[in-house]
């Protein structure tokens, strides 16, 4: 390669890291102070997600997912890296911008249903809320939303009135109301039977469908994987694997589990498989012709006899 | 969908702490208001009272001239007289005006002694009979024989003054009653120089003797008799009416005539706040006459209205400055007590309000959203509260229209800093531990504190009743409480911690969460604490003030008495009336002694010093007395040693006296021949005040004299009707005074700005004590839903339905026991530390009042009102949360 050549190279533009995502999370991190002691709670937190994509965040108590969803939501700032959510730089934003993301990019759905919903209102009153907020005046659309997600029957009711899976569908409503581009849920379905909970996903697929919305939900519940397209586990504030839900040749539904490996080439082995061969502070990796092969840095005492 | 139903839905939702926050903004403003025009209206009644009870005619403005000038230029006509009174008139300011009523004109002559005619078997050493002409008589009369004076009468010869004019009188029955008059009786009156006839032409009789028409020209009704200083010897002094003719007759004489006109004031259209415009006004009035009348006979005002007008104004001060006081710390509670509810009711909008943020509405539009609704609870009741305030009768001030307004604002204002607070649902992260006092905060406290020292630094050199009524001297009481209560709200988790430490060392576990509860709970318990403190602390306060007052007046009306009652007179008491005060009701003892207020002391100097001369039995006036809060010196028993004279008698006296040192001793010279050489070294102290004689007093033994005879009586006993002793001693004295303690304190107490005064400390103590325990039960509310989610959680833990009543009493008890107790204390502090600059000598007979009673009662009321409240509150809403399921409690609550 001649100098003219690495030269070109060097200015040649290349494909910028999640150019295309929806959402994009890179090297975040968030450090909390509080009384001197800080905490943090990302710790370089890398994440993709397309358009459209229905994404399940789980993991444990502590592993800094509702830390990113306060990000996500424009709640809370990172301390360092990037966060852009449908184009929208989450550390760059203002006062004014915040609130106009909150109306008008993302929605939301929380964990219990008695919060998602003003008790007073109906359910109609309650879609028109966040419309009412955004300045919006379309008559019709409430309606059709309570209908596309089944709970039509629900409009002039008040969320006493209803059961526990209908007032989710109808915080979904609400959420759809000013036509977000993404939908983030925190344990939607965290106080539902499972039979209710697959109303509740079909209704989040349904509007993912329907309205190219992006849904993001997190939980703590890893047999959420089965509803989604993509479970994405975080541990330690960063995101340590990937399952893939993909229909199999046979019609049957195959999820697969990844590790999740960085822009600079970290990888997270999973804690089951350290514990196992004993990995501890150091490891040996081999390069063979179409895998890596890590052992322990010293032998076994059974290997050696 | 439209936003006023939103509003509606989001009131209706919260209904109970709407009901209450509407229901404190009700009682605040209508008290406030009310109380704030009552004190206004009062005033206007207290000054109305003092110019009704003021003597008939001392308070009206008389204009007198003398006519000795040319007799052909001074008015000799009803008509002219009646002219120069509408000139006088016109010479009123505006403002002075339209208080007055219609001139009263008087012309008469100056004391003309009787020289021939009068039988005079009273044996009067002297008589004298005046000429008067006076407007509208034929009004107020009626003729009882003859008939009004003539138009004109023959002069009449007499044997040694010639050929004299005669001038027909009418003189009423009393007067020709007591100087034998009849109607023909003529009789010669003037100077051998200027002399003139007097017929009666009739007798007449007053419509109405009490009228105020009478109350400057007494004599018309029955002459005067004045006993002659240092003799046995009366003279006797009346007045007769004449007609214009006789009056045209004198006018054109060359005697001297005195011209008056009386303008009345009327007490109805009075009020406070005119008082001071009217003293500049009558002072105007005053130069205006002066200044018209520099080129002919000088003609002059005199009121006694200023005098009153001015001692009005001094005690308008000091009950203006207490009322501000009271309206200022009532208003401070009471917008305690309302950022209280408003906080309650934004708690209980709060989950809607996260979720609506989190949804997407804007600061402003939930700023906007909350705002609303607080004024829409607030607007009704705030205006309700005013016209409640305005049917108090009284008169309307700045202080009653700004009221509702304040607390109105303020309320919206609670609820805007409130909703401002707010976050989106989920931004706030309870598992983080709270950041430390802020620096504004901190320089806000330090603020507070330094002004509130300030205050009652200025208090304590320059009294609180001045004039200027600086804002921040009547801010400092209700500054102080604020600022001892930021600082309790600073200092009190310190002992709780240590509390809790120690607690954390036994086995049970109710003790150690109640105290670290309590330690940690700082958010939910300031408001409590900036409003419970002040409260009590300013019901305290009140009561002490009070019951300061009472106490001053009680002693104030001993000193002013001297007794149970006092009897003194220009002429000796007889023994026979001496007895007769003994049989009266409820007299006890009878202590005589001598009192001359003219009495002369000689020193040495050419003309002496003029004194008071008491002698008494001072062994027996100290028993007389004793039970009562006056305190007697004893009766000095020895001449010191080195006394020029040393067989004088050892008296009290006067620290003015007791200085003197001459080098021939000290001589008393007083009535009844007393000559009593004394050795004054002995200084009186706490001496009840029983004469107003400004002289020092001396007090000497009774037993000193020879042959007293009483001339002051001290009397013994309780429920002494003055009338009766008055009664017994009546045919003897003319001049009298007769005082009782219970009258004396009577008149204190019942002066209506005392009444004003102690009615409006009285609303006060209730109003705090009342606003004390909403302040306890709205705290109780507050938070409610929190305790009840740890109680619940902690019953599954297998905490007691008892304990857990234990645990809520000892979360909240600490704080409302230390404001209270903090509060309790400083009300009875207070009044040590602010107590010299409040001068409320104006309601004790202008005795100072220099220490204020602690009276345990009401704060022992109050500390177990809050007890029984807090125990009661806390009971129920353990009660309530213990009916509650579980898992419906802990399900709400959780939040992550």
């Amino acid at each position: 390669m001649t100098y003219t050549d690495l030269a070109a190279e060097a200015v040649r533009q290349k494909p910028v890291f999640g150019e295309h995502a929806h959402i994009l999370c890179d090297n975040l991190v968030r450090i909390f102070k509080t009384d001197g002691v800080e905490v943090v709670a990302l710790q370089g937190l890398d994440l993709l997600i397309d358009r459209g994509e229905l994404v399940a965040v789980v993991g444990a108590s502590g592993s800094g997912k509702s830390t990113l969803l306060n990000i996500l939501s424009g709640l809370d700032v990172p301390t360092a890296g990037l966060a852009r959510v449908a184009g929208t730089d989450l550390l760059t934003m203002s006062g004014r911008d915040r609130l106009k993301y909150r109306r008008e990019t993302v929605g939301f759905i929380w964990q219990q249903t008695a919060r998602n919903l003003i008790p007073y209102l109906s359910s109609l009153e309650n879609i028109r809320l966040p419309m009412r907020f955004a300045g919006k005046r379309d008559r019709k659309r409430p309606a059709e939303l309570l209908d596309m997600l089944g709970v039509a029957h629900c409009a002039d009711r008040r969320p006493a009135q209803m059961s526990g899976g209908e007032q989710q569908r109808v915080a979904i409503a609400v959420a759809l109301a000013n036509e977000p581009q993404v939908i983030l849920a925190d344990e939607p379905t965290g106080e539902l039977d499972t039979e209710t909970s697959a109303e509740v996903f079909g209704a989040l697929r349904r509007a993912g469908s329907e309205f190219g919305v992006t849904v993001v939900i997190v939980t703590h519940d890893p047999q959420v994987s089965e509803q989604v397209d993509r479970t994405i586990g975080i541990r330690d504030g960063r995101t340590s694997s990937e399952t893939l839900r993909r229909v199999g040749d046979s019609g049957t539904v195959i999820a697969e589990e990844y590790a999740v490996l960085d822009r600079v080439g970290r990888l997270q082995l999973p804690r089951n498989f350290t514990s196992a061969l004993n990995l501890e502070r150091r490891v040996r990796l081999e390069l063979e012709r179409d895998h890596i092969g890590v052992w322990p840095d010293r032998p076994r005492e059974e290997d050696n006899e | 969908m439209s936003p006023l139903t939103v509003l509606i839905r989001l009131i209706r939702s919260r209904a109970a702490a709407a009901l209450v926050l509407a229901l404190l903004i009700l009682v605040a403003v209508s008290l406030v208001s009310g109380l704030a025009r009552r004190f206004e209206g009062a005033y206007d009644t207290a000054l109305r009272a003092q110019l009704g009870r003021a003597l008939p005619g001392t308070t009206d403005l008389l204009v007198s001239q003398l006519g000795t000038a040319d007799p052909t230029r001074r008015p000799s006509s009803p008509e002219e007289i009646t002219g120069s009174g509408r000139t006088w008139h016109g010479l009123l300011a505006p403002e002075l005006s339209a208080f007055v009523g219609e001139a009263q004109a008087r012309v008469n002559t100056l004391r003309e002694p009787v020289i021939e005619g009068l039988p005079n078997s009273t044996r009067a050493a002297d008589q004298f009979t005046d000429v008067t002409w006076l407007s509208g008589t034929e009004r107020h009369i009626t003729y009882v024989a003859g008939g009004p004076p003539a138009a004109s009468s023959p002069p009449v010869k007499h044997a040694k003054l010639g050929l004299v004019p005669s001038i027909d009188l009418a003189v009423s029955a009393r007067t020709a009653e007591m100087m034998e008059m009849k109607v023909g009786t003529v009789f010669f009156v003037g100077t051998h120089n200027l002399a003139y006839s007097l017929k009666i032409s009739g007798i007449w009789r007053a419509n109405d003797p009490a009228s105020p028409y009478w109350a400057r020209v007494k004599r018309l009704l029955e002459p005067e008799i004045k006993n002659i200083r240092h003799s046995q010897a009366f003279e006797m002094w009346g007045e007769g009416l004449t007609g214009a003719e006789g009056f045209a007759l004198l006018a054109k004489s060359s005697s001297t005539l005195h011209y008056q006109w009386g303008y009345p004031v009327i007490p109805a259209k009075v009020t406070a706040e005119h008082a001071p415009s009217l003293i500049g006004a009558v002072k105007a009035f005053e130069a205006a006459v002066t200044k018209h009348s520099a080129t002919g006979d000088a003609a002059s005002v005199s009121s006694g209205i200023t005098p009153l007008l001015e001692g009005f104004l001094r005690e308008l001060g000091t009950t203006q400055t207490i009322m501000w006081l009271v309206l200022a710390a009532l208003l401070g509670v009471a917008l305690g007590v309302t950022a209280l509810a408003v906080n309650l009711f934004t708690d209980r909008l709060e989950p809607g309000f996260q979720l609506m943020r989190g949804r997407g509405a804007s600061p402003a539009q939930l700023l906007t959203l909350g705002g609303l609704s607080v004024a829409v609870v607030t607007l009704p009741p705030a205006v309700a509260g005013y016209l409640i305030g305005v049917a108090v009768p009284g008169r309307t001030t700045a202080v009653a229209v700004a009221a509702p307004v304040l607390i109105g604002v303020g309320a919206v204002l609670f609820a805007l800093f409130g909703v401002g607070r707010l976050r989106p649902y989920g931004a706030r992260r309870h598992d983080l531990a709270g950041s430390g006092t802020s620096a504004p905060r901190l320089v806000f406290d330090g603020l507070v504190v330094v002004l509130a020292v300030v205050g009652v630094v200025l208090i304590r050199q320059r009294g609180l009743t001045t004039d200027t009524g600086d804002p921040l001297t009547i801010a400092a009481p209700s500054l102080l409480t604020l600022a001892v209560s930021l600082i309790v709200l600073r200092l009190y988790p310190y002992p709780l911690r240590l509390v809790s430490r120690l607690a954390a060392r036994s086995t049970a576990a109710v003790p150690f969460l109640g105290a670290a509860g309590a330690a940690r709970s700082r958010a939910l318990t300031a408001l409590p604490v900036l409003i419970l403190l002040p409260a009590t602390a300013i019901t305290v306060f009140g009561s002490s003030l009070s019951a300061g007052l009472s106490q001053a007046q009680e002693e104030a009306a001993w000193r002013l008495t001297g007794a149970g009652a006092r009897m003194a007179a220009d002429h000796p008491f007889s023994a026979a009336a001496v007895e007769r005060v003994r049989r009266v009701a409820g007299v006890e003892q009878v202590l005589p002694a001598f009192l001359d207020t003219t009495a002369q002391l000689r020193d040495g100097t050419p003309h002496g010093i003029p004194v008071t001369f008491l002698a008494v039995d001072l062994k027996a006036y100290r028993e007389l007395v004793e039970g009562s809060p006056l305190g007697l010196p004893a009766a000095p028993t020895a001449v010191p040693a080195g006394w020029p004279t040393p067989d004088a008698t050892p008296v009290l006296a006067h620290p003015q006296i007791t200085r003197l040192r001459p080098p021939n001793g000290l001589e008393v010279r007083a009535d009844q021949g007393v000559t009593l050489p004394i050795a004054a070294t002995a200084a009186l102290d706490g001496f009840p005040r029983i004469t107003d004689s400004p002289n020092p007093l001396i007090v000497g033994p009774y037993s000193a004299l020879r042959d007293p005879k009483p001339t002051m009586l001290l009397i013994r006993g309780s429920g002494i009707d003055p009338a009766q002793l008055r009664a017994a001693v009546a045919e003897e004295t003319t001049h009298l005074t007769a005082l009782t303690h219970e009258g004396v304190l009577a008149s204190m107490t019942g002066s209506p700005m005392s009444g004003v005064m102690h009615n409006a400390l009285l609303v006060t103590v209730v109003a705090m004590a009342g606003y004390c325990l909403i302040a306890v039960l709205l705290s109780l509310a507050l938070g409610s839903a929190e305790r009840t989610r740890t109680a619940s959680l902690l019953r599954t833990l297998g905490l007691s339905g008892r304990q857990a009543r234990t645990l809520t009493l000892l979360e909240i008890g600490p704080i409302i026991g230390i404001a209270a107790i903090t509060g309790l204390g400083l009300g009875s502090g207070l009044p040590q530390v602010i107590g010299a600059g409040i001068d409320l000598s104006g309601y004790a007979g202008g005795i100072p009042v220099d220490h204020y009673a602690f009276s345990p009662v009401l704060p022992g009321l109050l500390a177990l009102g809050i007890t029984a409240l807090t125990i009661a509150g806390v009971s129920a809403v353990t009660a309530v949360s213990g009916r509650r399921s579980l898992g419906t409690v802990l399900r709400i609550g959780d939040q992550e």
